[in-house]
């Protein structure tokens, strides 16, 4: 089955923290409307290859382009003005601000009028009605599934092209981890690529038209969600087999 | 001691308070996006009132226009401050505390520059347009329409602060900025850019601060460092990040340090003022506010 052109183009990427790169020699792609998968056990680095993508950490190599255009080592507040936007692990809110403020805080890059971010946040209320209830309380003192959909609400509003979650249903009741898919549902029907990191692997390989496998920092399988079913390659990712194990099915 | 006398001293005290209240304000505006303490910002203070001197009595400016001048140039030596003191340390996640350092060290050369252009002789500065350092008397209260004028432009300003991080987008931003950087960035918030203004715009209103004292405690090289010590005062009492917990530390702090002149004589008074203080912040260590702002999780 062939791919729809790259909307964001990620090659021969290295980053880490310090001197030793984490995530090494990685290459991946999401298609335009594409929704894609990035699994991996803990620790594989999933987290930091997408805050190198976002622009929170520099690469030490290698090119990542989004529509056509480099990126690599450009800042983390002007991507988010590109049409990229990172949600990041932990529901990451501003606690202390109100739901309302946490919502007015996404659209902050744009450069809207008062009443366009208005409808805007109007629209947010739409898709999470528990947020319009709440919106003068302070964010830290919303539930963790409203805290998440805070935070993926604050991406939405920006109207991104592509749309990274890290994690969006860690810590959830199952119930809310469908609520999670079905507003992830809602997100890709409006034309948003996705590049979406779960743990819940059943449920995301239900979901996503691509996945990669991340072992050790290396891309270690790859393929549609049929393909990667056929081997034995996920399960063994998740139980932190070496890369070279799996070489056989990527 | 007559009532009046006492009348005089408060007045004198709430004065003074709301000057230290307002070296505090500029302390919080610069730490909220950064948590660094500008240890140069008394001598911000200082030069507003040597500006203002050069401008107004100098070179005749009016008020109004002196003024702005004023607060361009201290926005501007701000600037300056954060882009060599500041920001090559945040930048650079080890040097977490070199900034006491390096801002006491922008402060001292502002000191010794000043000390060079202006001399070190105390001079005299417009009050504030219509107001006036005559004494009014109304009962048993004396006091001048330039004392006034401070204490309003202090709670003026102060309002004026909070209002702008609680309802503009901008404001927001910066206590975004506080709480989660990373968090900040990811929403298209540049931390950056929200550094060099509040260091600018802390810069500006501590020079502001000194273009209003100025006529009641003469424009003088060496008051910087007396100013950011009671400022600091003013915000331990006050609670760091609290700005009108900084007003009434600040009033507290001029009161008790106007009254203590009564007895002590001067060497005295500043230890007075310290027992104080110290003794307030054994029994409440966060400050005044410090009950209502116990550990956020
Ligand atoms: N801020 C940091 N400084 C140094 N090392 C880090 C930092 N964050 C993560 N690491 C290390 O990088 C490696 C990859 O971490 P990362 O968070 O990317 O993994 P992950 O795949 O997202 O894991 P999880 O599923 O637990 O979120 C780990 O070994 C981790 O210890
Ligand atoms: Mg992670």
């Amino acid at each position: 089955m062939s791919r729809p052109e790259p909307i964001l183009a990620v090659d021969g990427l290295a980053v880490g923290y310090g001197v030793v790169p984490i995530v090494r020699d990685v290459a991946l792609a999401v298609g335009r409307g594409e929704a894609v998968a990035l699994l991996g056990a803990n620790g594989a680095g999933k987290s930091t290859l997408l805050k190198a993508i976002s622009g929170l950490l520099k690469p030490s190599a290698g090119r990542i382009r989004l529509a056509g255009k480099d990126i690599q080592g450009l800042a983390a507040e002007t991507l988010v003005g590109r049409g990229l936007s990172h949600v990041a692990e932990g529901r990451r809110i501003f606690r202390k601000e109100s739901v309302a403020d946490n919502i007015q805080l996404g659209m902050y890059r744009l450069g809207l009028g008062r009443a366009e971010m208005a409808r805007r946040r109007d629209e947010a209320f739409t898709l999470f009605p528990a947020l319009r209830e709440k919106a003068p309380a302070a964010a830290g003192t919303l539930s963790g599934g409203q805290q998440q959909m805070l935070a993926i609400a604050q991406a939405l509003v920006r109207r991104p092209s592509v749309l990274m979650l890290d994690e969006p249903s860690l810590g959830l009741a199952p119930i809310l981890v469908d609520e999670v898919f079905r507003v992830l549902g809602d997100i890709r029907a409006q034309g948003v690529s996705v590049l979406l990191v779960e743990q819940v692997v059943e449920q995301t390989l239900g979901f996503v038209d691509f996945a990669y496998v991340l072992a050790n920092g290396r891309i270690a399988a790859a393929g549609t969600p049929a393909e990667l079913g056929r081997t034995d390659v996920v399960r063994q990712a998740y139980l932190g087999r070496a890369p070279a194990d799996l070489e056989g099915a990527a | 001691m007559s009532l009046e006398d006492i009348l005089a001293l408060l007045v004198s005290g709430v004065t003074m308070g709301a000057v230290y209240a307002m070296v505090a304000v500029s302390l919080n505006i610069a730490f909220k996006p950064t948590n660094v303490f500008n240890l140069a910002q008394g001598e911000f203070v200082m030069l507003g009132a040597m500006f203002a001197w050069g401008l107004m009595t100098g070179w005749s400016l009016p008020w109004l226009a002196g003024t702005a001048l004023v607060l361009v140039a201290a926005g501007a030596l701000g600037l300056l401050e954060e882009r060599l003191a500041v920001a090559p340390l945040l930048a650079n996640a080890r040097h977490h505390h070199g900034w006491i350092i390096s801002t006491l060290a922008f402060s001292i050369v502002v000191l010794h520059t000043s000390d060079r252009v202006y001399g070190t002789d105390p001079q005299a500065v417009p009050p504030v347009p219509g107001a006036s350092l005559d004494m009014v008397q109304i009962g048993a209260l004396t006091f001048s329409t330039q004392q006034v004028a401070v204490i309003v432009l202090a709670a003026l300003s102060i309002a004026a602060v909070e209002w702008f991080y609680r309802s503009t987008l901008v404001g927001k931003a910066v206590l975004a900025v506080a709480e989660d950087r990373d968090g900040a960035r990811l929403n298209g918030i540049s931390p950056l850019t929200l550094t060099m203004g509040s260091f600018a715009v802390a810069a500006a209103y501590s020079a502001f601060t000194g273009v209003i004292a100025a006529p009641l405690v003469l424009a003088s090289t060496s008051i910087g460092m007396m100013l950011l010590v009671k400022g600091f005062m003013a915000l331990a009492i006050g609670g760091v990040g609290n700005n009108w917990g900084a007003l009434a530390g600040g009033m507290l702090v001029g009161c008790v340090e106007s009254l203590s002149s009564v007895s002590a004589t001067p060497g005295y008074r500043q230890v007075l003022l310290l027992a104080v203080v110290l003794a307030l912040l054994l029994v409440r260590p966060h400050g005044l506010a410090g009950a209502r702002l116990t550990r956020e999780v």
